[in-house]
C-alpha cells in the first residue's frame, strides 16, 4: 500500500495511505499534479490535532463506506447523520469550527457536510437569544432595529411551525 | 543560486500569513496573489528539478500560499518557526467563535435550516442578519421548499443558464404566504352554472382567460374566467363529454359516444369529427401533442385499453366547418339520387380492421344529422359543378370523417389518464394498475411504473416527477430518473383527480374532500368538503376549480 506524507501547519509529518489521503480532493489533485514524491505535502492551514481528526474520519469512511441513498440525495436532511459521524462531531466548538475549515480547505465534501449539519442542528429550533448564548455572540441590535426586523418578517411567524 | 531572492522575500513580515482568507481584505489578497504569482513564476523557471516544477505549478494554482515550503527547502527554517507558532495561535483565535467562519461556510450551514430558523438567525446579530439577506440562500430555501425533490436538479440546471436577477427572498415570501392561505379559510367562492349534468372535465386556460367544461349533458361550454359568464355552448356529441383539451384555437373533445371531435373556437362550431369510432368504447382522456407536433396531433386513451395518436392538422386547415361540409354532402347525396349516378360509395373501410367482436355498427356515412336538418335542393347546380362537388365530397368523406390513428399503444385495461410532454414522451395510466411510459419518436414502450394496488384514476407529470392517484386511496409520487415510487401519500377514498404545482398537490377523492399536500414534507390539509361528488379539478394561479355531480363548477380563489 503506497503511502504519502502530509505536513501540518505545526510541522508534524503524518504518513498516511495514499487512498485515504486522496479522500481530500485538494490532496488528490496535488498528487495527480506532481506524481510520485517523497516530499511531505505541506498543509499550512491545518494544525496537527485537526489533521489527525480529519485523517481519522477519512480512515473510518474508507473502511466503512456509506452507500449513497438514491432517494435521499435530493434532500437536505439534518437527521440523517450516521451514528459514527455524530460521535465524531461531539467536540468543543473551536475544534468543530477548525474541522469545518479543514474540510473546506482540503475539499472533503462528506466531512464538510456532516460538520456543517452538526452546527445547523445546534441552531435548529432555537430562539435568537438561545443561539447567541450557544455561540457566545453579542446582541448588537438596538431595540428599534430588532423591532424593524420582526416587522419585516411577520409573514413567517407562528404559521407552519 | 536563487537563495538571494528568498532573502528579500523573507523580510516581508506577512509572508506566511497571506493564506488566511478572513485576515485580509479582498484587495490586499488580490495584490498579494499577483505578487505571489509573479514570484512563483520566476521561481519555477529557475527550478531544475522537474518534480519541484510541477509542485510549483500546483502551488500557483491552489488558493493557498505555499511559499513557506519553498523557503524550507532553501534553508529558511529558522525564520519560519516562530511565525508558524504565531499563526497557529491566530488560527485558534480566529475559529473559537462561529462568527469567524467565512461567510460561504456560514451560508452553507444556514442553508440546511428552514425559514423559521432563518428568521431566528436574522435576529441574532448584525453580521448574521446580513448573511440572511444573501439571495442565494433564499433560492436554496425556495428550491428546497417549493420544488419537488426529484426536480431540484432540473431547477438548478435551469437557473444556471439564466441571469440570476430574481428576488428570491421576495419569491419565497410570496410563495410561502400563498401556501399559508391554502390552510386558511379565507377564499372567495364563485360558481359556473349552466350545465345540466355532472361536469366531467374542465380546463382553466389562464393565458386566454377562458374556462372550458365538458359534461354529462353532452355539451361543452366555454366560459369567460373573469365574469364567470358562459360565452357559448358546443353541442354535437351524443353522450357524455369525458375529456377535452384546447390548443391554437381548436378544442378537441372525447366522449363516451366513442368519437373524437374537433371544434373551432373562433367560429364556435364543430370543425369536424376526427373519427366517429375513435375507439371501441368511451374516449376517456385526451391531450394535444404540443412541441414539434404543434397541436396537430391528438392523443386519446380509452376504455378499450388503447392509446391512439390522431393527426388533426388536415382537419384544422380545412376552411369549412362540419355544418358546411354536412350541407355540401347533402347536396352530393341529393344530387346522386337525382342523377342516378352509381358511384357505389361505401363508408371508408379502413377502420373496418378494428377488432370487431361486439359488432358495433361502424360509423355510417350519414353525417350526424342532429347537426343540420336543412333539406337541400341540388337543381341549381350545373353538371361540372356537380362533378367537382362529388369529387371533393368523396375525398373528404374518406379522409376526414373517419381517420385511422397514426399509431396505437396497448394497456391491459381501461386507459384513464395520460399526459405527453413536448419532447415526445407519453405517460398513460389505467385500470391495469400501472403507469406506462412511451417514446413517441420511436413509438415504443420505455417503462412501467408499478406499485398501486388498484386502478389508476389520474396522473400529472412534471420534470422528473409523476404523481398518480388511484382507487387504492393512495397518491404515489414517482421519480422518473429511477422509475420508482419515492413517496406515498395516503388519502381517504379513491383519488379521483389531482393537480400539482411546484411542491403543492391538490387532490379530490371519493370522500368528496379536496386535500392539499406539500410533496416535500408531510404537511397536508383538508381544504374543502363538497356536498356532492367531485369529478374533476384544476389548480392554477391560486385558483382552485372543480366540477361536480351537482352540475356546477365551483371556483375557490385564495387571495
Amino acid at each position: 500500500m503506497s503511502t504519502i506524507k502530509l505536513e501540518s501547519a505545526d510541522e508534524k509529518v503524518f504518513e498516511v495511505e495514499r487512498d485515504i489521503a486522496c479522500m481530500a480532493v485538494t490532496i488528490k489533485n496535488m498528487l495527480e499534479d506532481i506524481g510520485e514524491t517523497d516530499t511531505a505535502i505541506p498543509l499550512p492551514n491545518v494544525t496537527s490535532n485537526i489533521l489527525e481528526k480529519v485523517l481519522e474520519y477519512c480512515k473510518h469512511h474508507k473502511e466503512h463506506p456509506t452507500p449513497q441513498q438514491d432517494e435521499k440525495k435530493d434532500e437536505k436532511r439534518l437527521d440523517d447523520i450516521p451514528p459514527w459521524d455524530r460521535e465524531f462531531c461531539k467536540v468543543d466548538q473551536p475544534t468543530l469550527f477548525e474541522l469545518i475549515l479543514a474540510a473546506n480547505y482540503l475539499d472533503i465534501k462528506p466531512l464538510l457536510d456532516v460538520t456543517c449539519k452538526t452546527v445547523a442542528n445546534m441552531i435548529r429550533g432555537k430562539t435568537p437569544e438561545e443561539i447567541r448564548k450557544i455561540f457566545n455572540i453579542k446582541n448588537d441590535f438596538t431595540p428599534e432595529e430588532e423591532e424593524q426586523i420582526r416587522k419585516e418578517n411577520e409573514w413567517c411567524e407562528d404559521k407552519g411551525n | 543560486m536563487f537563495v538571494g531572492q528568498y532573502q528579500f522575500r523573507s523580510n516581508s513580515n506577512n509572508f506566511t500569513f497571506d493564506s488566511f482568507p478572513y485576515e485580509n481584505s479582498f484587495e490586499e489578497m488580490e495584490e498579494e496573489r499577483r505578487e505571489q504569482e509573479e514570484e512563483e513564476a520566476r521561481l519555477a523557471a529557475q527550478l531544475e528539478n522537474s518534480k519541484m516544477r510541477r509542485l510549483a505549478r500546483f502551488l500557483s494554482r491552489s488558493k493557498t500560499n505555499f511559499k513557506a515550503k519553498f523557503s524550507n527547502s532553501s534553508g529558511y527554517l529558522l525564520d519560519r518557526m516562530p511565525i508558524t507558532a504565531q499563526r497557529r495561535e491566530k488560527v485558534r483565535q480566529a475559529t473559537t467563535n462561529i462568527l469567524a467562519l467565512p461567510d460561504e461556510i456560514l451560508v452553507t450551514i444556514i442553508g440546511f435550516l428552514d425559514h423559521s430558523d432563518i428568521y431566528s438567525i436574522m435576529l441574532v446579530c448584525h453580521s448574521w442578519h446580513r448573511l440572511t439577506c444573501e439571495d442565494f440562500l433564499w433560492r436554496l430555501l425556495y428550491q428546497n421548499y417549493f420544488i419537488c425533490k426529484p426536480n431540484i436538479e432540473l431547477f438548478e440546471a435551469n437557473q444556471k443558464g439564466k441571469k440570476d436577477d430574481q428576488e428570491w427572498h421576495q419569491l419565497f415570501t410570496r410563495a410561502y404566504v400563498t401556501e399559508q392561505r391554502w390552510s386558511s379559510d379565507i377564499c372567495t367562492a364563485s360558481v359556473l352554472r349552466g350545465h345540466s349534468g355532472t361536469v366531467w372535465t374542465l380546463i382553466n386556460d389562464t393565458d386566454n382567460g377562458m374556462i372550458y367544461t365538458g359534461s354529462y349533458d353532452k355539451s361543452v361550454k366555454v366560459w369567460n374566467a373573469k365574469n364567470r359568464k358562459c360565452l357559448y355552448t358546443l353541442k354535437g356529441h351524443s353522450y357524455t363529454v369525458q375529456c377535452l383539451d384546447v390548443c391554437n384555437g381548436f378544442l378537441a373533445t372525447g366522449s363516451l359516444d366513442n368519437t373524437l371531435r374537433l371544434w373551432n373556437c373562433e367560429k364556435q362550431t364543430c370543425q369536424g369529427i376526427v373519427s366517429t369510432r375513435a375507439h371501441n368504447f368511451d374516449v376517456f382522456c385526451l391531450q394535444y401533442l404540443r412541441g414539434n407536433a404543434n397541436g396537430r396531433t391528438v392523443i386519446t386513451g380509452s376504455s378499450d385499453a388503447t392509446v391512439k395518436l390522431w393527426s388533426v392538422g388536415e382537419l384544422m386547415d380545412d376552411s369549412e366547418t362540419l355544418d358546411e361540409r354536412v350541407y355540401q354532402s347533402q347536396l352530393y347525396y341529393e344530387g346522386r339520387r337525382n342523377n342516378i349516378v352509381n358511384y357505389n360509395i361505401q363508408p371508408d373501410d379502413s377502420f373496418g380492421s378494428y377488432e370487431e367482436e361486439n359488432n358495433i355498427h361502424p360509423a355510417t356515412a350519414e353525417y350526424s344529422l342532429d347537426d343540420s336538418n336543412s333539406s337541400v335542393s341540388p337543381s341549381s347546380l350545373s353538371d361540372s359543378q356537380q362533378h367537382n362537388l362529388e369529387k371533393r365530397q368523396q375525398q373528404r368523406h374518406r379522409n376526414i370523417e373517419n381517420q385511422t390513428p397514426i399509431h396505437q399503444f396497448k394497456h391491459e385495461s381501461c386507459v384513464t389518464c395520460l399526459q405527453a410532454d413536448t419532447n415526445g414522451k407519453l405517460i398513460s395510466g389505467g385500470s391495469d394498475k400501472v403507469v406506462r411510459l412511451w417514446d413517441l419518436n420511436k413509438m415504443e414502450s420505455i417503462g412501467v411504473l408499478a406499485g398501486h394496488h388498484e386502478g389508476i384514476r389520474c396522473l400529472q407529470w412534471e420534470g422528473n416527477v409523476v404523481a398518480t392517484g388511484s382507487n387504492d386511496c393512495n397518491i404515489k409520487l414517482w421519480d422518473l430518473r429511477t422509475n420508482s415510487c419515492y413517496r406515498t401519500l395516503k388519502s381517504n377514498g379513491s383519488v379521483r383527480s389531482l393537480c400539482f404545482n411546484g411542491s403543492s398537490l391538490i387532490s379530490a377523492s371519493n370522500d368528496q374532500t379536496i386535500r392539499w399536500w406539500n410533496m416535500n414534507n408531510d404537511k397536508s390539509e383538508d381544504l374543502y368538503t363538497s356536498q356532492s361528488s367531485i369529478s374533476c379539478l384544476s389548480f392554477a394561479d391560486n385558483t382552485l376549480m372543480y366540477g361536480s355531480s351537482d352540475h356546477l363548477v365551483q371556483i375557490l380563489q385564495f387571495v
